[in-house]
């Protein structure tokens, strides 16, 4: 598969900027109190957990994001899928980016599986009939039987799992973000997802991983990058990347 | 912003109908509460002030009912909208899409059950007030509209601030029952000082209660102004408070 030139994603020159709060003012009496006293509203340092994020995705490419804990990876993932808005710099992204972070499709914890499902793809803007046209793939795949109609709160992590993984892949994606989802699943089902998101990729589906699971992005991404305080410090080939990445994270140890 | 719920169509009518399947979920009697609470309630007030509790207003039942739902409905739709958007913390969190919809959801599946006590209200009325169909009833459908306006128009700014500040989530009930007070939800507008009456022509709320007096309970036409008034206030009142959420609306994933 050669990745056409159009980028899919393209991050240029993001910065995210959070703080890091030694006072934050939670209620309207202590706002008040605060204001009246002439002492602001919030204490906060800048810590800044993205900076200067540069990085094109091309179509049809599949991408590895490694990084310690913190570097910002899912940060940065928040930022391809519109969820986070940049402090500066600008995030472009064509065709139905679906990310699957966190609980994915799993949020409503009274509602049965199937329910929560439905739920997901209309928020992501599916109508009506390509809903119902989905459902089934969704089914099939996330091979749950009966318990697709229990409520949620039944449901093991990794059954929970499974039905995100399930959704956000069977949603027909043009870019997919995928964080850690498949730490959770079982031995059949992770051969299962990584079939699943081959054909994917086969099809001209874009990917990008973040994980720790460096054998898995070997085998399914052809580029990967080290972030490192929310900045890219390396590029290339997943195998000379994450040979860099392990080998700083070795030294540091 | 308009374009953007219609796109997410979908989502909204799953949301509202989600909303009612989880409030009656888990019960024997289900859809059915929905008709036996008002019933209940209509029959309490119709008893209490119909024949214990006796105030200067002829048939205070049938004033009572004509304003009270629309009262209830404020405050339910309100107080459930402070804690809508933490409820759903990990949608907000992990999916982009128009995050209002969980707010206006909220606010649609209640109106399902007001228009519902509203019939039922209507039918008393009918029934043993009028003894025939007043038409000026033409106009409900109007006053619905500016309600469900001036509710999603407060429920928006109210929903976001309650991410940021939890003592909407503890205030907001306060708040309402002190309003609820002072709006002609219990008494007429006419009892109220001339003094006192110019506080209550700001209140949009009071306004939208005359309303519905007039049309529910007098059975009479009100002065066409006068809702024009209503419809106008609930218009920028809803574009106000659609353009303050979507201000606040991109912080929302980094806080909740």
């Amino acid at each position: 598969m050669t990745p056409s030139v159009q980028p899919v994603v393209e991050c240029r020159g993001v910065a995210k900027q959070f703080y890091a709060y030694t006072h934050r003012t939670t209620s309207l009496q202590e706002a008040a109190l605060r204001l009246l006293r002439r002492r602001p509203l919030h204490v906060r340092q800048a810590s800044f957990q993205v900076t200067d994020l540069t990085l094109t995705v091309a179509k049809g490419e599949s991408v590895a994001l490694v990084g310690a804990n913190g570097s910002g990876k899912s940060t940065a993932l928040r930022l391809m899928a519109g969820i986070y808005a940049p402090t500066s710099g600008d995030v472009v992204s064509r065709g139905r980016v679906v990310a699957v972070i966190e609980l994915g499709a799993t949020f409503h914890t009274d509602l049965a599986g199937r329910e929560n499902v439905e739920l997901y793809l209309a928020a992501l803007g599916l109508s009506r009939s390509a809903i119902a046209e989905r459902l089934p793939d969704v089914l099939t795949f996330a091979d749950l039987g009966d318990f697709i109609e229990e409520p949620l709160k039944y449901y093991s992590s990794g059954m929970r799992a499974r039905l995100a993984f399930a959704a956000a892949v069977c949603a027909d994606p043009d870019v997919l973000l995928l964080d850690e989802v498949l730490a959770v699943g079982d031995a059949r089902f992770r051969e299962r997802c990584l079939e699943r998101l081959r054909s994917f990729h086969a099809r001209g589906g874009t990917l990008v991983v973040v994980s720790h699971d460096t054998d898995l992005l070997r085998a399914l991404c052809s580029r990967a990058f080290w972030l490192d305080g929310g900045r890219v410090v390396a590029s290339g080939t997943p195998d000379d990347v994450i040979q860099a990445y392990l080998g700083a994270e070795g030294a540091h140890n | 912003m308009l374009t953007d719920i219609w796109k997410h169509r979908e989502l909204l009518r799953r949301l509202v109908w989600r909303n009612i399947a989880v409030r009656y979920q888990r019960s024997v009697l289900g859809l059915f509460w929905a008709l036996l609470n008002p019933l209940l309630a209509i029959a309490l007030l119709v008893g209490v002030f119909g024949f214990i509790v006796r105030i200067q207003v002829a048939s205070y039942w049938a004033f009572l009912l004509s304003g009270y739902f629309v009262w209830v409905y404020v405050v339910h739709t309100l107080t459930a909208c402070a804690t809508v958007l933490s409820e759903h913390a990990s949608m907000v969190k992990g999916l982009k899409f128009p995050t209002e919809l969980l707010v206006i959801g909220q606010a649609l599946s209640r109106l399902l059950e007001f228009c519902v006590e509203l019939l039922l209200v209507v039918g008393a009325l009918v029934l043993f007030r009028h003894h025939g169909l007043p038409s000026s009833l033409i106009l409900l459908p109007l006053l619905v509209a500016a309600q469900l306006l001036l509710v999603v128009g407060l429920a928006l700014p109210a929903a976001a601030l309650a991410v940021f500040f939890r003592d909407v989530q503890h205030g907001l009930p306060v708040a309402l029952t002190m309003a609820g007070y002072l709006s002609p939800v219990y008494y007429p507008i006419t009892m109220v000082p001339a003094g006192a009456l110019i506080l209550y022509r700001l209140n949009p709320i009071a306004r939208l209660l005359e309303l519905y007096h007039v049309t529910l309970y007098d059975g009479k036409w009100p002065p066409i102004g006068d809702v024009a008034v209503v419809l106008i206030f609930a218009l920028l009142v809803a574009g106000l408070g659609g353009l303050a959420f979507r201000k606040l609306r991109p912080t929302l994933p980094e806080v909740i």
